[in-house]
């Protein structure tokens, strides 16, 4: 029997890492287990996934898990993101992780086996930054026939191996231990591979040139990616301390400043403002740019969770 | 250069119109998107880009295109051919009475990967051949957009994912290929080195080149978060800091004469730069005192020829 897992994240949570440890965890509990992350163009705040097999037989399959029995969503606001796609393949018994404080008005698809448990608090608490790998693999080894001695031997193999000294590797232990104890268990029903779906390769017809060679008449229109739900922080500019300056304006890699009206006012585009946080950290004038984290219920509001 | 005629003295001279359209798939914080963003401006509308494969290769993921200029992606060695080419449809076009702008130009914009190792030999071919056009390289310093693999770009003692710091080996232990140099040597009219964290500079250079028929080379430090394990935030200041420290001189050579564009009086010490980045983490255990030495020794050196032929 394999338990198919997938693991949504934002690039910089460490889904990769989270994926070996688990990994990691059911081979020491003597399965055979495969992990790969996906290779993307998208870059840290994107979209993110990674794969997990686990099995007491060998494992035949390769790559992107289609029908996944768990899925892992270590940033809410995937859910209704459709270039995450958290859902895909789902079934209405797959289970489900949340990382958030309460499935209260808490929607994934239909699916009925959620649980949750807020890791991004613990890490906070624990590490002092938003790594989710350790927190994210105890809640996941939860729902896996993996004890807790297992996970606790993985996450010490796995952080020593990424470069993390004794008491970082102690506070990730910690941090998995917690999340594995906090998160309710949920029933995870593997499908046989008999019933796996069935992908064939798409076919792919003539096309004259105009079509397959991907012209993109539309130059610019990159513009149309809101690459703003990447933002983690927030940069709000005080207009009454602000001294029109420009030096936020010259140094956004994301051309998201623009300086507008008769005084050149520096106005952030937040549809595309990535947080860097460069303008925060240039601009020369105290108190001109503050930093607001981005708040979940924001984002809930603005229709990111469904 | 502060003697020559220039549009851009202060910052306030940057020009406002942007060919970078927001919402790239590039990281937040990228700073060779920066570095690539103020060149656009020097550059302005008229220009036609050639890529290859690299992070700025995603600025065109069908059916995106973050550039608001027409952009041509091909492979690693073909850039120099392809611009080749563009540059010959140019003159055909006006030969045929085709009426385009004066100021069109071929911009070929690559990684170090591109530059330093996988398109060198077909570059050289375009520089021997004089082509006129722009090469403009965002030096990450290592393979970045496949995960931060080993480049013959990346520094002496920086760890990358194909050349890891264990206990027996420090990260990377080969000094970093000098391609200013490499590209000096075919007799080209303009190469020049820039850095994101002094746009004045880097506007003034893209000027000056477009005096000149033929070759024009750049040679971008691209500040990268994700590779370099350093906080997004402080990409500009590290940027500065790589100029500060001596590490990344900014400099030109006109006809193959060089000149120091920025001269510090006195160096930061290299630590100072290298402490902001995870990849060079493993030096600081105290074990590793007689490498970092070394760096600092190295980077004196050069400072020393500069100061003595420079400063008179
Ligand atoms: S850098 Fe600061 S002071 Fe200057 S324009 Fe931007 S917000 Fe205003
Ligand atoms: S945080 Fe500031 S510098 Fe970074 S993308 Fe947003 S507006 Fe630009
Ligand atoms: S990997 Fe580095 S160079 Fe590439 S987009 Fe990210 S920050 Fe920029």
């Amino acid at each position: 029997m394999i338990i198919r897992v997938r693991l949504h994240g934002r690039g910089g949570q460490a889904m990769k890492t989270a994926g070996r440890v688990v990994g990691t965890a059911a081979f020491l509990e003597g399965f055979r287990a495969q992990d790969s992350p996906m290779y993307g163009p998208e870059r840290r705040g994107a979209p993110v996934a990674s794969f997990l097999r686990i099995s007491d037989e060998e494992i035949a399959e390769r790559g992107y898990v289609w029908s996944p029995d768990i899925i892992a969503i270590a940033d809410p606001t995937l859910i209704g993101d459709p270039r995450a796609n958290v859902l895909d393949g789902a079934r209405q018994s797959t289970a489900a992780f949340v990382n958030i404080p309460t499935l209260d008005g808490i929607r994934v698809g239909d699916l009925t086996r959620l649980t949750n448990y807020d890791v991004t608090r613990a890490a906070i608490r624990l590490l002092g930054r938003a790594v989710l790998s350790s927190g994210v693999a105890g809640a996941v080894v939860k729902l896996l026939p993996i004890s807790r001695q297992s996970l606790e031997e993985a996450v010490k193999i796995e952080m020593e191996d990424i470069g993390l000294k004794e008491r970082e590797i102690d506070l990730n232990v910690k941090l998995a231990l917690e999340c594995f104890e906090g998160t309710p268990r949920v029933p995870v029903e593997p499908l046989p591979t008999e019933e796996l779906q069935q992908f064939r390769a798409v076919e792919l017809g003539w096309q004259p040139p105009e079509v397959s060679i991907g012209l993109i008449r539309n130059v610019g229109n990159g513009v149309e990616k809101m690459t703003g739900s990447w933002r983690v922080s927030r940069p709000v500019i005080d207009y009454s301390k602000c001294t029109r300056c420009g030096v936020c304006f010259d140094y956004c890699p994301e051309a998201a400043i623009t300086l507008a009206g008769p005084d050149n006012r520096p106005v952030i585009d937040y549809d595309h403002c990535k947080g860097c946080l460069i303008c925060y950290n240039e601009c020369p004038v105290k108190g001109a740019i503050t930093v607001e984290e981005e708040g979940l219920a924001e984002k809930v509001a603005s229709g990111g969770v469904v | 250069m502060s003697s020559e005629p220039t549009r851009y003295r202060t910052l306030k001279d940057i020009p406002k119109e942007e060919y970078m359209a927001p919402g790239t798939p590039l990281c937040a914080g990228c700073g060779a998107q920066l570095a690539l963003r103020l060149a656009l401006k020097a550059l302005g509308p008229h220009t036609i880009v050639v890529n290859v494969p690299g992070c700025v290769a995603l600025f065109a993921i069908y059916p995106y295109s973050s550039l608001k200029l027409p952009f041509v992606f091909t492979s690693f060695v073909a850039a120099p051919a392809t611009a080749q080419g563009i540059v010959d449809a140019i003159k055909v076009l006006r030969s045929k009475g085709v009426n385009l702008p004066e100021d069109t130009k071929v911009l070929v914009v690559v990684g170090d990967g591109a530059a330093y190792d996988i398109g060198l030999q077909s570059s050289s071919g375009a520089l021997h051949r004089q082509l006129d056009h722009y090469y403009f390289v965002y030096d990450n310093e290592a393979y970045g957009n496949t995960g931060f693999q080993y480049s013959s770009a990346t520094p002496f003692l920086s760890r990358t994912t194909t050349s890891e710091a264990t206990d027996r080996v420090p990260g990377n232990t080969f000094w970093k290929k000098d391609l200013f140099e490499i590209w000096r040597a075919h007799g080209v009219p303009y190469i020049a080195t820039v850095a994101a964290s002094k746009p004045v500079d880097l506007l003034r250079k893209f000027e000056k080149a477009a005096r000149f028929k033929g070759p024009k080379l750049f040679l971008a430090l691209g500040v990268c978060p994700t590779g370099w394990g350093s906080d997004p935030q402080m990409t500009v200041k590290i940027d500065k800091l790589a100029v500060e420290t001596g590490i990344w001189p900014l400099k030109e050579a006109v006809y193959g004469e060089v000149r120091h564009t920025y001269i510090p009086r006195s160096l930061k010490p290299v630590e100072e730069y290298l402490r902001t980045q995870r990849r060079f983490a493993h030096l600081f255990d105290g074990k590793h005192d007689d490498l970092l030495k070394e760096y600092q020794a190295r980077v004196n050196a050069y400072w020393e020829k500069v100061w003595s032929t420079e400063l008179k």
